[in-house]
């Protein structure tokens, strides 16, 4: 991490994961940044915040990652989790047909009201339970590639694809200067602009 | 005489003189002590309370409650007395000995070192022993008798139950008591336990000098002792000295820098993901590895059992490291921040100021001029327009401070919540864009989505005096009149915010 430091860039984006209920988002994102897992990982109330940080060829790339809470009632609270957001994973269950559904309908949303340019990746969870999956690989990436979404299926309880479908959203992800770049951010390690520092411009009130 | 008899009056007999003894430590030496001293100062004021901690509650329980106690149990049945009954509800005040006990040494040490220092504090205490009440005995031996005192009694109840007939109603009190006395004295050994564990503690910490400051409440030391490290490069035995505590492995090599400074620490392992593997190395017999995640080391010992001990102290150790640690992390990853219900009843943990490049509510970017603020309620980092309030905050006795749009509006009662920041953006950036949406009924919802939280009248208010343009100030109306018909259904949503 540190020669890559050194040498690259850090970029920071936001990242949201939505989902139906119960089809793993924070035992993903648990993976992913604590590298731990619980077969009764309670369930999110509002929403949860993390970071972690990847190292991506030489650029170092951190996820400030929002674990929404997936029970109906949280809905009305989503817009303001993904508002801003540089990249979604839409997580479903493949053992559960109607999260699969709903998935569908997450992605439209976001396509209609999240930034224009969001990175949308599709999750089909549990893949571990290959045996009593009701919804297939192919339904999954044919839907992907119809919507154009990156698509992985993904276990956090193996941990398979955990890690690989955050990498690529990151390689997907727009590496641009931030100043045209709106809310997104992203900075190197020498600023020739200290405006957009944010380590200069960091501290509370 | 019946056995029970005898022991009765053997506990009253011994705790009136040990009432006498008390009275000496605390009428006496004590006393003359606090009189001589104000008179002419020998020894410094507050050392007293550490010589004598707390003597006098004790004495003054013995005195008040259990010696008449046992006098009026024995007068009152002099055949067959209630000791049981009667120590029962006195029992558990014997915990105030744990003060004491705790004290012991220092007060004994205190007690040397100032006989030694002060001349004529060693002449008045030579004065105060010379007195017949103190039996050619030393204050030190006095001091002694409170300790030895609970064992005491434990002693003798267990003597009392064994000789007491099985149908003697006093049976069952004297058994609760016998169980409190035997709490009390474990309370009294469990801490002088815990304060030599302490000592070793800094023992070790002294022979470290200053390379590492091992202080702290919950660490103690495990084993100590000496071991050779087998050379990863070459094999070759290195002496090494490890401390194993109970959350950290320290492997020193020995060595003198200075005088108090006896080992050097060559490595520092914790034991979150130490791991003991046993060796394969063929030449060298008695050899296991330690690995944790940044080192991996071979150690050997001399003998066979040695090994044993220390690889069972190791996997001991490091079982109860990881499951006491279990349960913290279990804690730790439920990381939503503060539920709604407690919302100002407890402090957030904060988030930091680097995790977030934008502000988690609004998602604006931070810049050296739109600078991060901490939401007080909730912990997030949020941006001063998302942050234009003050609310009285519980959990920090009531007093005003920052909170961001949301905890406001939960808050203050699921009122409407303000946010000019929104309005802001939406009249500088988000303006034409927006308004062409609100015109587009399809894409309406995204609007409201951005905009539930709105006060509509404020908003225009802002914005009104923001933008002078009246075609500006039109086109922001209009978009707040959308938005004011969406609000309404919207609006039994705003007691779910959290966050």
């Amino acid at each position: 991490m540190a020669s890559a430091a050194a040498t690259g860039k850090t970029f920071q984006f936001k990242l949201v994961l939505l989902g139906e209920s119960a089809v793993g988002k924070s035992s993903l994102v648990l993976r992913f940044v604590k590298g731990q897992f619980y077969e009764h990982q309670e369930s999110t109330i509002g929403a949860a915040f993390l970071t972690q940080t990847i190292n991506l060829d030489d650029m170092v790339i951190k996820f400030e990652i929002w674990d929404t809470a997936g029970q109906e009632r949280f809905h009305s609270l989503a817009p303001m989790y993904y508002r801003g957001a540089q990249a979604a994973i839409v997580v479903y269950d493949i053992t559960n047909k109607e999260s699969f559904n709903r998935a569908k309908v997450w992605i439209e949303e976001l396509q209609k009201q999240a930034s224009p340019n969001i990175v949308i990746a599709l999750a089909g969870n549990k893949n571990d339970l290959d045996t009593s999956r009701t919804t297939t690989y192919e339904e999954g990436s044919a839907f992907a590639e119809e919507n154009n979404l990156l698509f992985l299926e993904t276990s956090a309880k193996t941990a398979n694809n955990v890690n690989e479908i955050f990498m690529v959203i990151a390689k997907k992800l727009p590496k641009v200067n931030p100043t045209t770049a709106g809310p997104q951010r992203a900075q190197g390690n020498v600023d020739l602009n200290p405006q957009q520092n944010t380590q200069s411009s960091k501290g509370c009130c | 005489m019946t056995k029970c008899q005898r022991i009765a009056n053997e506990l009253l007999a011994t705790e009136k003189n040990y009432v006498e003894r008390l009275f000496l430590l605390d009428q006496i030496f004590q006393m003359e002590i606090i009189l001589a001293n104000s008179v002419k100062k020998m020894i410094p004021e507050a050392i007293i309370p550490q010589i004598f901690s707390n003597t006098k509650s004790i004495y003054l329980l013995h005195l008040n409650f259990l010696l008449p106690a046992l006098e009026k149990a024995i007068a009152s049945r002099p055949e067959a007395p209630n000791i049981g009954e009667a120590m029962m509800k006195i029992a558990p005040f014997l915990k105030m000995y744990i003060e004491y006990v705790r004290n012991f040494d220092r007060a004994r040490q205190m007690l040397l070192y100032w006989v030694d220092k002060s001349p004529k504090f060693a002449e008045l205490l030579e004065e105060l022993q010379k007195r017949p009440e103190c039996g050619l005995l030393t204050l030190q031996h006095h001091m002694l008798e409170p300790i030895q005192r609970v064992p005491r009694y434990e002693l003798m109840l267990k003597d009392y139950l064994k000789h007491l007939p099985q149908n003697s109603p006093d049976r069952k009190s004297a058994e609760i008591t016998l169980k409190l006395v035997n709490e009390a004295a474990q309370h009294s050994n469990d801490a002088m336990r815990k304060i030599e564990k302490f000592r070793s503690l800094l023992d070790v910490n002294e022979k470290l000098g200053e390379d590492i400051d091992l202080i702290s409440p919950t660490r103690e030391l495990v084993k100590e002792g000496k071991v050779m490290r087998v050379s990863a490069k070459d094999g070759t035995l290195l002496d090494r000295y490890i401390f194993l505590f109970n959350d950290l492995l320290l492997v020193c090599q020995g060595g003198t820098l200075t005088l108090s400074q006896q080992f050097r620490i060559k490595s520092k392992m914790n034991l979150d993901d130490m791991e003991i593997v046993e060796s394969n190395n063929l030449e060298i017999p008695n050899t296991f590895y330690v690995r944790c995640q940044k080192n991996s080391i071979e150690l050997h010992t001399s003998t066979d059992e040695e090994k044993d001990e220390w690889q069972s102290a190791f996997v001991r150790t490091i079982e109860d490291y990881q499951s006491k640690m279990r349960t913290t992390k279990r804690r730790m990853t439920m990381m939503h921040p503060v539920k709604t219900d407690q919302l100002g009843k407890r402090a957030p943990t904060w988030v930091k100021d680097n995790e977030t490049s934008m502000c988690m509510r609004c998602a604006a970017a931070f810049t050296t001029f739109r600078r991060r603020h901490h939401c007080r309620a909730c912990g997030l980092v949020i941006c001063r327009h998302c942050s234009t309030h003050k609310v009285t905050l519980e959990f920090s006795s009531n007093a005003e401070d920052r909170v961001c749009c949301y905890c406001f509006g939960v808050l203050t009662g699921g009122k409407t919540t303000k946010r000019s920041s929104e309005t802001k953006r939406s009249s500088e950036t988000k303006r034409p864009n927006d308004t062409k949406r609100s015109n587009d009924d399809d894409e309406d919802d995204g609007v409201v989505g951005r905009l539930t939280c709105v006060s509509i009248s404020d908003a225009t208010a802002k914005v009104d005096e923001k933008l002078k343009g009246g075609k500006l100030k039109l086109q922001v109306r209009k978009l707040a009149n959308t938005n004011k018909n969406k609000f309404n259904n919207n609006n039994n949503h705003n007691k779910l915010l959290l966050l």
